[in-house]
């Protein structure tokens, strides 16, 4: 794993030098925005990352290079942040996310139940978080202060209490279906 | 506000949001303006979301105050409303049989809420109900009445320690910081999980002690330290900040008194070693959460190297209160050692599970029995871990002990983030530790040998126990970790990572033994340890189970007892729960 990712941001690197800007041609914009509103705030990384990563869901991984390039910080700052909290992604996100608690509380509670049950309705393939139509990120969280309610689940959000594989189940298929009609 | 006046109030804490609170509240908004209910009753109706008041698993609770009589209504959903109204608000009769039972009195009446209290009755999002509660009075008697050294005076007089971790007290922590000449200083409150009900019920007593605590030791910027994920107190802090600044209270020129203060929000990402102070400051500076080497404490080079105070909200929420009530009042309550009250959010296994405040001292059998109603199902208490993931596992025979600082450290547990956790008859202990090793491991910042290791292959150990090929050398092995880590790790984490363990073993030993030697999971949790069986006098061949079975491991026919085939069985438990008449035997 560690040696797949080395490999890709060596090859990304190479590739965003090769094509210089144009690599990022569309993201340009988007990202000059993020970059003057991180100087103006005097920012960090991580208020950085944070930025790109409400901008498009998930951090591209030009979008690293570019602004290693702009602000002379090592790229390997930002994948060093990126890589130690959990919640940074490198990968697309779905259209709606679920979170599911795995705290001691939920724990107890049958949790783990839950995320299995999730993950076996939206039929995701181990190693995975996403569906393969970007419908769905399944996502877990240690301990949300909910405990009094446990176990519990957060689609989008909205916190869903006392939850159980059967309610949960039907969570997901009631958000298919409002989908395949329209209305989300 | 005229006494005449009718309150509706409504739960939107978390879990009231999570249980349609906000429905309620809309629902409510739109029958009294439809059907003119002010005019009816010629009186104004006022509907106002509150914070949480603790009993979560009764949420929504609706208070409704008329004529200086409060009653609560539990579980309220939306088609419960129009008979609310109609018959309590109209017609002058409360709905008996939705109010809220003896539970609901028990759970209270042992409490003490100091820092709670407000909410569940003010409006998070107003100040001037905050107001109207003397609010921000203590921060302008300290600010204009008070020299900063007088301030920290009464902070340390109180004797309150800081609500998050080791428990230092905070009076003590200010007096350093304060003493030090370098300037600016910063003071941050670090706003975790177990303080989300404070910042959703009550966030301006938070903004208010950070002011204090800013003037007391002469800060000139605040930050609030929060994750991104926690909406709610996100949008709540943020609304409270805004409305202390437009009323002067935060910026420039406080209170004409010539102080100057700036209170900002600093986003985290979630991460458990984020309640390290200097792994915390390592992530607002935008780096890896790693914890920083001690000495030089936070108070003396902390956030970009300058004297620096982290208190979490809680502790910063109980400021407000000791100045405006005076140390003497705050020092009343509790312990010789340990002052004033705990949040703890009791979850698990109990009847009432919620968000409880109490007086420091107070036995954990009070807790469990007298405000959380006991144990779920009237099953058997098995055991009460204390102080979220780290903390320790203590065993029934303890539970008249009192809960403060000293206690819990004698029995290798700690105050932590004052998670309460009772566990029943149906858990196993070491698959409890186990579970915890797994969190501690993966929350690990890596930096320390002791910590990153250890917890690994700790976890690999109790794994391999719960799996059934445990030997009894692993368990030495398990103890020597456990002490190289508690001694050498850097940081809080590491070192009090082996206390489910070490606890649980302890007391239940037993249970690893059982675990090691006869390759059994007495509370039958451990897959790998247990087998399904049909016990055949019970069985009256009804075929339920063999329907139930995915693995197809059980045969049997009409007026057969049946059997499970134990090489196809996966040990899903399928059998066993649907039996009517309990003849699956779990082992």
């Amino acid at each position: 794993m560690v040696r797949r990712l080395f490999f890709s941001h060596r090859l990304a690197r190479r590739a965003a030098v090769l094509r210089g800007s144009a690599a990022t041609g569309r993201m340009e914009k988007v990202l000059n925005k993020i970059l003057e509103e991180h100087v103006r705030e005097k920012g960090n990384v991580i208020s950085l990352l944070q930025r790109i990563q409400e901008t498009y869901g998930h951090v591209p991984e030009e979008s690293v290079f570019w602004f290693a390039e702009r602000l002379d910080i090592p790229a390997s700052r930002f994948f060093g942040v990126i890589t130690f909290y959990p919640k940074f992604r490198t990968k697309p996100i779905g259209k709606n996310t679920l979170t599911v608690c795995c705290g001691a509380a939920c724990h107890i509670k049958g949790g783990d139940k839950i995320l299995e049950t999730v993950r076996e309705v939206l039929a995701l393939p181990e190693g995975e978080d996403t569906t393969a139509d970007m419908k769905f990120t399944v996502q877990q969280a240690t301990c949300i202060g909910a405990c009094s309610i446990a176990p519990v689940a957060i689609m989008n959000k909205q916190v869903h209490g006392s939850i159980d594989p059967v309610k949960v189940t039907k969570l997901i298929k009631d958000y298919e279906r409002e989908e395949s009609l329209g209305y989300l | 506000m005229t006494n005449s006046s009718i309150k509706i109030k409504v739960c939107l804490g978390t879990s009231g949001r999570a249980s349609g609170g906000e429905d309620v509240l809309n629902l409510f908004r739109q029958f009294v303006s439809e059907h003119g209910i002010e005019a009816q009753v010629g009186r104004k109706c006022e509907l106002t979301k509150v914070g949480c008041r603790g009993f979560c698993s009764k949420d929504v609770l609706v208070d409704v105050v008329m004529n200086g009589a409060k009653t609560t209504y539990q579980s309220v959903t939306p088609i419960m409303v129009e008979r609310i109204v109609l018959d309590h608000i109209v017609g002058g009769n409360p709905v008996a049989e939705w109010t809220t039972r003896e539970d609901y009195t028990a759970f209270h009446a042992k409490q003490h809420k100091i820092v709670l209290g407000p909410c569940g009755e003010i409006d998070p999002d107003s100040i001037d109900d905050y107001l109207a509660m003397n609010g921000y009075k203590a921060a302008r008697k300290a600010i204009t009445k008070m020299m900063p050294d007088r301030v920290i005076d009464e902070i340390a007089k109180s004797g309150l320690r800081g609500r998050g971790g080791s428990g230092f007290l905070t009076g003590e922590k200010w007096r350093i910081c304060s003493a030090q000449k370098r300037s600016p200083k910063y003071i941050i409150c670090n706003v975790g999980e177990v303080n989300r009900p404070l910042a959703e019920g009550n966030p301006h007593a938070i903004v208010e002690g950070l002011l204090i605590g800013g003037y007391a030791i002469g800060a000139t910027k605040g930050f609030l330290y929060i994750r991104e994920r926690y909406h709610v107190s996100v949008e709540r802090l943020g609304n409270a900040l805004a409305q202390a600044r437009e009323r002067q209270f935060v910026g420039k020129n406080i209170f004409g008194s010539g102080f100057d203060f700036e209170i900002e929000f600093s986003f985290g990402t979630e991460a458990f070693i984020c309640g390290e102070e200097t792994a915390l400051m390592e992530s607002i500076e935008g780096r890896r959460a790693m914890p920083r080497l001690r000495p030089p404490f936070p108070a003396i080079a902390g956030l970009w190297g300058m004297p620096t105070v982290i208190n979490n909200a809680e502790t910063f929420s109980n400021i407000p209160i000791i100045v405006g009530k005076g140390a003497a009042w705050y020092s009343s309550i509790g312990t010789a050692e340990s002052k004033g009250t705990k949040v703890f959010t009791l979850s698990g296994k109990v009847k009432n599970n919620g968000l409880v405040e109490i007086p420091m001292g107070m036995s954990l059998r009070d807790i469990v029995y007298g405000i959380g109603g006991g144990i779920e199902g009237d099953k058997e208490l098995k055991a009460i871990q204390v102080g979220g993931p780290s903390g320790g596992i203590i065993p029934p025979s303890m539970i008249d002990m009192g809960l403060d600082y000293e206690s819990l450290r004698k029995v290798g547990s700690i105050v932590g983030s004052g998670g309460m956790l009772v566990f029943d008859e149906d858990d196993c202990m070491v698959s409890v530790a186990k579970f915890f090793m797994e969190f501690l491991q993966r929350e690990s910042c890596g930096k320390c040998t002791p910590c990153r290791i250890g917890t690994k292959r700790m976890l690999e150990l109790l794994t391999k126990i719960t799996g059934g090929k445990g030997e009894d050398n692993d368990l030495k092995i398990l103890e020597r970790l456990s002490g190289v880590m508690a001694a050498t790790s850097i940081c809080g984490l590491g070192r009090t990572a082996p206390n489910p363990f070490l606890t649980s073993f302890n007391h239940f030993k037993d249970e690893y033994l059982s675990h090691i030697r006869d390759k059994k999971c007495p509370a039958g949790v451990c897959t790998a340890l247990i087998t399904f069986s049909v016990i055949a006098d019970k069985c009256k061949a009804c075929g339920l189970c063999r329907r139930a079975c995915p693995a197809n491991a059980v045969t049997g026919a009409p007026k057969q007892v049946h059997v499970i085939d134990a090489a196809k069985c996966v040990k899903c438990g399928a059998c066993y729960r649907v039996c009517k008449f309990n003849a699956v035997r779990k082992q």
